[in-house]
């Protein structure tokens, strides 16, 4: 996701990044998408049927 | 209108104990699950799987590896349509062990040699040869092996230590002769779309993405580690949910949907797989009243005090302990006046 768009998200529900779930630089996924930490990940999720987005937060430890 | 106004409502409030819910709506149900793990009869690979009660103690503690684990390995579009192609590589992948196709082994320690007459029928059963045993047991062994007469085994040790000869033979009847290390017995099912998969009673998703045919972005195991080391976290929570899910379905309770992915949401927030309990999840609390009120009360009072911590009242038990307002429902809220306003009402 670009910082843009990571912000409005952030602010549109009032939380900040440390309020994210997170996911590690080392995460085989992680590594796929090049991401550093600080950046979030938007995942879209099929869960039990209902797909909706999920983000999480590049943290190094 | 409507349609707007129930989505609304079905969404959950602010201040809702969601996990207090989520714990209860698994826990009332969890009374009424088998408590022990029996073995069922059946044709699959994998008949005997640990359910109910035990395999779902077992998600939540987060266990490195599961007590049944089971792989469904789907292969690449040429090997799936085909039985004798998709059985070629279940083949390759199932794991036989040199003491379930031998008869028994003859040592000759004077020569240092080990005889090892093989079981032709469940050789013929796995359709093994005794090339194929003879070169996979000397790679596995690191010794010379070769083909004797009536198809036998003859290894030769170049020991003549009677305590090594006998350490090779043991350490031979354990070895693999052919397949993946972990994968289990590997067999082909048929999916309802006609699709060829393979089902294992074993679990080594590395190792099996290596070999030829199979699709390695369609693996699955019940081997929430394995899925997190391969595929990642996200993986990792979806295969938690699922599993979970399964577990519950099998056993004929219907939890809701919502309550599963919160447990595994929580179980995964930090990156990386933690259980729930006093290692993982309750574990990392940092409320020192929460810490005392659990367990080992004078131990973490002695410590907080000793260094100076500071406890900042946000969770539950800490409030309850003092006898304050929980920050739950209610309590979530907090009231201030505006000075300007209120004056302006006492006017």
């Amino acid at each position: 996701m670009s910082h843009t768009d990571v912000s409005a998200m952030l602010s549109s529900l009032g939380i900040g990044t440390h309020n994210l779930p997170k996911i590690l630089v080392t995460d085989p996924q992680a590594k796929k998408l090049e991401a550093k930490p600080g950046d979030v990940i938007e995942i879209e999720r099929e869960d039990f049927g209902k797909s909706y987005k999920h983000y999480r937060y590049v943290v190094e430890k | 209108m409507t349609m707007a106004k129930e989505t609304y409502d079905s969404s959950v409030q602010a201040g809702e104990p969601v996990g207090v819910i989520a714990a209860q709506s698994l826990g009332e149900p969890g009374t009424q699950m088998v408590l022990r793990t029996f073995h069922m009869v059946g044709a699959a690979a994998t008949a005997i799987a640990t359910s109910g009660l035990p395999r779902i103690i077992e998600l939540l503690d987060a266990k490195k590896m599961p007590s049944s684990p089971i792989m469904r390995i789907y292969l690449k579009e040429s090997y799936a349509k085909s039985f004798a192609k998709a059985d070629e590589v279940a083949k390759k992948i199932s794991e036989i062990k040199m003491g379930s196709v031998m008869r028994r082994s003859v040592e000759s320690f004077s020569k240092g040699k080990i005889l090892i007459i093989l079981n032709q029928q469940s050789m013929q059963a796995a359709d093994l040869t005794a090339r194929s045993v003879a070169a996979r047991l000397g790679k596995e062994l690191g010794v010379e092996t070769k083909v004797g007469e009536h198809g036998n085994i003859i290894i030769s040790a170049h020991t003549k230590t009677p305590k090594d000869v006998r350490a090779i033979t043991v350490k031979a009847s354990k070895s693999i002769v052919n397949g993946i290390e972990g994968a289990g017995r590997a067999m082909v099912t048929q999916a309802k779309d006609g699709e060829f998969y393979i089902e294992s009673a074993g679990s080594n998703i590395e190792a099996v993405m290596q070999v030829e045919g199979v699709d390695p972005s369609r693996i699955y195991t019940n081997d929430l580690f394995a899925t997190y080391r391969v595929f990642g976290i996200e993986a990792a929570r979806n295969t938690l949910a699922l599993e979970l899910r399964k577990t519950l379905e099998d056993q004929d309770i219907s939890v809701n949907d919502r309550h599963i992915s919160l447990i595994a949401d929580a179980m995964t927030a930090d990156g990386t797989i933690q259980s729930i309990g006093r290692h993982g999840l309750v574990g990392r609390k940092e409320s020192v009243f929460a810490k005392a009120a659990f367990e080992e009360t004078v131990k973490h009072l002695i410590n907080a005090a000793a260094f100076g911590q500071i406890d900042y009242m946000r969770g539950v038990t800490e409030n309850i302990l003092v006898g304050k307002q929980i920050p739950l429902g209610t309590g979530s809220v907090k009231l201030t006046i505006k000075r300007k306003e209120a004056k302006k009402k006492e006017k």
